[in-house]
């Protein structure tokens, strides 16, 4: 049977002779501007033509701004930049060398069967592939300058001594094997085909790119949408509890109010008050004189305290929480501090401050009055200051002078409504803790209006037909607090200066206080009945 | 008791439980990373991968000192040889035996013995499979493949044990998984490579993903198994492609 084989081989063999030896190892496929071609080594450079055949030891050159592209028949294709100049050396259908003499090409050897060869050769170099797609330089004098693999691998022989198996991504320069930069990539992965402009090689790649850019996009789209979800959600997590109202306040002014209840940390709980007043009229004070200005003003309401241990996440917790820790969670701290804070540089502060004792297991807080005005600094404005505020361990507060309570006078108190109206005010005689000489009333107006302004009655409470919700929604308080001199053992109606941070541009604090964060946290709670019953 | 020991301890009866519950699954955990099913780099034709520690930090299961290794890949087809866009196929397999387990056998232990002792310990688990890769860029390539697991497990105490309120005498199982895997390996220097590849077992629905650096010698990777005790084990292999 295999004696058979042969004798069939070598009557094909005697019988097309021709036919196994003079079949042309490539042809032109196409090329732009001058390009020539030569049969052999010492024949005549001809004008290239598409289709025209190269045969074995034949070369092909291209001209300045030319370029040419080469088809073999193992469906190798060879691309030819302007200025290059090769040599093919074709032993038969399955053994491929070309000789890269200077120049640039880009060759795709798309796969060859077992025992097929396809190598490039330089003067100094030999380049073995199968499977690959690469570009390849050489100088002048013919020594390979640069070999780049875009897919695939390259046996690379440096001088018959030097092997290298080059793979795809990385290329040979300057005698050293190197991962490809992006520009190279970019010039091997461009289109070389002659009939294609220049501008026109790397559409593909843009297009590609701008998909890409397009992906990205959406990627960075998808991730800021779900940042913003999450920062929505870590706020309300931060804040728990945020509301706010516009309304007309007692004296015809309008007001704007915004509440949020923050958590700065674990074991603190931050009410902030904000009321902002486009101008500012005192028309419905009764018993103390406003004597500042008129403008546009900004009061604040801050409230925090902090406990002995960490609070739950979530406030619907706190009643299971408070409950179980009942024996244990104490509070250390307590802050109620209000101020005019209108402008940057000056504060007008009024706060208690008060701390537990840690050594005593005493639930007791006691807390001390301390006034000031808050200036800017170098570092910090006024408002900025305001939200530092802390009671220092020598009972002090930065800014501020420290008063305790007058025990020696009594205060004074509104006489008992026979209205009904929801009007009040009272005043308290406070000794300046460093000077018992210094003596100031802090006083206070106060107000339930509703979101006209209007005072309100006992009576709408009690024998409103308005549900108990719509009638909190429709009201507010409202508090006019001043410090004011000392004559006579009374509050004059003079602001009182006798102090360190006196208050010498004569502010009052003027807030209105809305019930809707409060409303909104008991109703919290009242929906979440389970986290009342449930231990934490 | 502090805060920290409770949670300690809620943790390790967590362990328990899923031990409890499905010894060889437990342990499969482990395994996963030793299973390394990325391709091997373009131009190579084989690689030997020894994993050195995977989620073993906190338990001293299969590790460098319990837990003999080896997995080998072999390269059947190197992308676009037989024809143009063809994948670079590899089969990879490997296998693993915890030789400590053995050590701590006392094969003479009597149920009549006053303290619990194993009779037999055996762990051990294999892997094959097929990857196959494609590139996209030079320097990117995609890869998806299959693999086929098989972890045993045979653990025999001298006596029955009170664990949790279950009787236990014997840990015994095997568990098969079948694996499919996609990633993206993205060349960024001269051997060196990062890797990100997600997996998913058909069998017992268990999803895994793995990132990690492929340098020319070892792979540092951090692998997430969304439903494990260990969500994130570390894992530190070494390998040698030829």
């Amino acid at each position: 049977m295999t004696k058979s084989i042969r004798k069939f081989l070598l009557l094909v063999l005697f019988l097309f002779p021709a036919r196994a030896f003079c079949e042309p190892a490539a042809i032109i496929l196409s090329f732009t501007g001058s390009v020539d071609f030569r049969a052999a080594k010492d024949a005549e450079w001809k004008n290239a033509v598409k289709g025209a055949q190269i045969p074995d030891s034949g070369s092909v050159r291209t001209g300045k701004e030319s370029r040419a592209a080469l088809f073999f028949k193992n469906n190798t294709t060879v691309w030819l930049k302007e200025n290059t100049t090769l040599e093919i050396q074709s032993k038969n259908i399955i053994d491929n060398t070309i000789s890269l003499n200077t120049g640039s090409i880009k060759v795709r050897v798309p796969h060859l069967r077992f025992r097929e060869k396809f190598s490039i050769r330089s003067r100094t170099a030999l380049a073995a592939v199968r499977g690959t797609i690469f570009t390849a330089d050489a100088n002048e004098s013919g020594d390979l300058s640069s070999l780049n693999v875009l897919f695939g691998e390259v046996k690379l022989d440096i001088d018959n001594k030097k092997s290298s198996l080059i793979s795809q991504g990385n290329g040979f320069a300057d005698g050293k094997v190197l991962l490809l930069s992006r520009e190279s990539e970019l010039m091997g992965l461009e289109d070389w085909s002659p009939a294609t402009q220049d501008s026109e090689r790397r559409a593909i790649l843009k297009d590609n790119e701008n998909k890409r850019n397009e992906i990205r996009q959406f990627a960075v789209q998808t991730n800021a949408a779900e940042r913003e979800v999450a920062a929505g959600r870590d706020q309300i997590k931060e804040e728990d509890f945020a509301a706010g109202r516009t309304l007309t306040d007692v004296h015809g002014n309008l007001v704007r109010v915004d509440q949020r209840l923050d958590r700065p940390d674990n074991k603190t709980i931050q009410v902030i008050n904000v009321v902002k007043r486009t101008s500012y009229s005192s028309g419905g004070l009764r018993q103390y004189a406003y004597n500042g200005t008129s403008s546009a003003r900004f009061d604040s309401l801050i409230a925090k305290v902090t406990f002995n241990s960490a609070l739950p996440d979530q406030i619907n917790q706190f009643p299971g929480f408070f409950q179980q820790n009942d024996k244990t969670l104490k509070l250390d701290n307590a802050e109620l501090i209000v101020a005019n804070t209108t402008e940057d540089g000056s504060v007008f502060t009024i706060g208690f401050f008060g701390k537990r004792n840690p050594n005593s297991n005493s639930d007791d807080i006691n807390s001390d009055l301390y006034v000031g005005t808050l200036s800017a600094d170098a570092t910090q404005t006024g408002q900025k200051k305001l939200f530092n505020l802390k009671l220092n361990s020598d009972l002090s507060v930065t800014g501020l002078t420290h008063f305790t309570e007058d025990t020696t006078i009594k205060s004074i108190e509104s006489p008992d409504s026979t209205s009904g109206e929801l009007y009040h005010y009272n005043a308290n005689r406070w000794v300046d803790a460093a000077n018992v000489n210094s003596k100031i009333w802090l006083t206070s107006e106060n107000f339930v209006i509703n979101n006209s302004g209007k005072i309100r009655n006992i009576s709408d409470f009690t024998n409103g037909s308005s549900d108990f919700e719509s009638l909190l929604k429709n009201s507010a308080g409202e508090v006019a607090i001043f410090a004011k001199q000392d004559v006579n053992n009374s509050p004059s109606n003079i602001d009182a200066t006798n102090f360190l941070g006196g208050n010498a541009t004569k502010k009052n604090i003027d807030l209105v206080i809305i019930p809707d964060l409060i409303l909104s946290v008991i109703k919290s709670l009242a929906t979440s009945g389970d986290a009342l019953k449930t231990a934490y | 008791m502090r805060a920290e020991d409770n949670q300690f301890q809620s943790f390790a009866i967590q362990q328990a439980g899923q031990l409890l519950a499905n010894p060889p699954m437990f342990i499969y955990e482990f395994q996963r990373n030793m299973e390394s099913t990325n391709p091997l780099p373009p131009g190579k034709c084989a690689g030997l991968n020894y994993h050195f520690l995977g989620g073993i930090i906190i338990v001293p299961l299969p590790d460098i000192t319990s837990a003999a290794n080896i997995s080998l890949k072999l390269r059947l087809h190197p992308e676009g040889r037989l024809y143009p866009g063809l994948p670079q196929v590899d089969v990879v397999g490997g296998y693993w035996k915890s030789f400590l387990a053995s050590m701590i056998e006392d094969k003479n232990a009597k149920d009549t013995d006053t303290d619990t002792k194993i009779t037999k310990a055996d762990l051990h688990g294999m892997f094959c499979g097929l990857t196959m890769a494609s590139s996209l860029e030079p320097r990117v390539r995609l890869f998806w493949g299959y693999k086929y697991s098989n972890l045993n497990i045979d653990i025999n105490l001298n006596k029955t044990q009170d664990i949790l309120g279950s009787k236990v005498n014997s840990f015994n199982g095997r568990f098969n998984e079948h694996t499919f895997s996609a990633g993206m390996e993205h060349t960024y220097g001269q051997d060196k490579r990062w890797i990100i590849e997600g997996g998913y077992g058909v069998m017992n629905n268990l999803l895994s993903t793995k990132v990690s650096w492929y340098l020319k010698y070892v792979e540092v990777g951090l692998n997430i198994y969304p439903e494990s005790v260990f969500i994130m084990q570390p894992e530190l292999n070494f390998h040698y492609n030829f």
